[in-house]
């Protein structure tokens, strides 16, 4: 048993059938589960299905949950294959509507931060073109910051394997953006 | 990697408060039953498979079309004739 003190008790309270420890375990961990089903998926509606997938699949199963790994290593290895099943059973309509409707909502912004907002919607749609395998460790590593070892644990996988597809998505990644970057930079001296 | 790459990922992939309307989706997804998402339904498909249904629809017309030229000949026989031709089928009575 891997958990620490506190888990150990929030575990034993879900595997009870403890409402309030249902609670404290879904406010603990809510924003970490939506972030990476949002930064994964790119769309606030499909983040909100993956986290309720998660955390429904969560609570049925928490009392098969040993303590062989930590928690929150069992919570992201959820999250990662309801991101994984949900991307199987769903086709993105349009991939950069939510990138547009916010980019509509700071029309009346400053260019500065028209230009970040350009960005970050660039950002995504790169992100968002990635294969689920390098998306889910660029995700990981920068919604989350874990550390290679800590992903590897997570996906099953060796720390190399994480670092080959890291830095296979940081080429994809850089070949996509680097012009905006030249751009950006062009217009501050221009 | 780039430097420039590492500060835009940090910064447009940061992490995200989750909305305060989870727990009810959640509370509300316990309550009910267990169901099975239906996939969305993508116009990208609609594309192969109307290609495919214009295709069938098109050989199916070709074959009706190529049989027009032909003339179906039937040529009338004597009622007797055909009766005495076919002892099984018809009884002469």
């Amino acid at each position: 048993m891997v958990l620490e003190g506190s888990d150990r008790e929030l575990v034993a309270g879900c595997q009870r059938g403890d409402r309030e420890a249902f609670r404290e375990l879904f406010e603990a961990y809510k924003n970490r589960v939506f972030s990476i089903a949002y930064r994964f998926s790119g769309d606030p509606a499909a983040a909100m299905d993956i986290a309720q997938d998660t955390f429904l699949k969560l609570f049925s199963r928490i009392r098969d949950f040993r303590g062989e790994s930590g928690l929150e290593t069992w919570i992201y290895r959820m999250v990662v294959n309801s991101c994984m099943d949900h991307r199987r059973r769903s086709w993105r309509l349009m991939p950069l509507a939510g990138e547009v409707a916010a980019g509509l909502r700071h029309s009346g912004d400053c260019l500065a931060e028209l230009m970040r907002s350009e960005m970050g919607a660039r950002v995504h749609s790169a992100v968002e073109r990635l294969s689920p395998d390098l998306r889910i460790v660029v995700v990981l590593r920068y919604t989350e910051g874990l550390s290679y070892e800590e992903i590897a644990e997570v996906l099953g996988c060796s720390p190399g394997t994480v670092a080959s597809r890291l830095n296979r998505a940081h080429k994809a990644l850089e070949r996509r953006l680097s012009h905006l970057v030249k751009d950006k930079r062009g217009g501050r001296n221009g | 990697m780039a430097d420039w790459l590492e500060a835009e990922l940090a910064e447009h992939l940061s992490p995200v408060r989750a909305p305060e309307a989870l727990w009810d989706r959640v509370a509300l997804g316990a309550a009910e039953p267990a169901k099975r998402p239906r996939p969305r339904f993508a116009p990208v498909a609609a594309v192969p498979i109307a290609a495919v249904v214009t295709l069938i629809l098109a050989g199916a017309l070709w074959f009706m079309a190529r049989g027009e030229g032909v003339p179906v000949t039937y040529r009338q026989a004597p009622v007797t004739a055909r009766a005495e031709s076919c002892a099984l089928c018809h009884v002469t009575l």
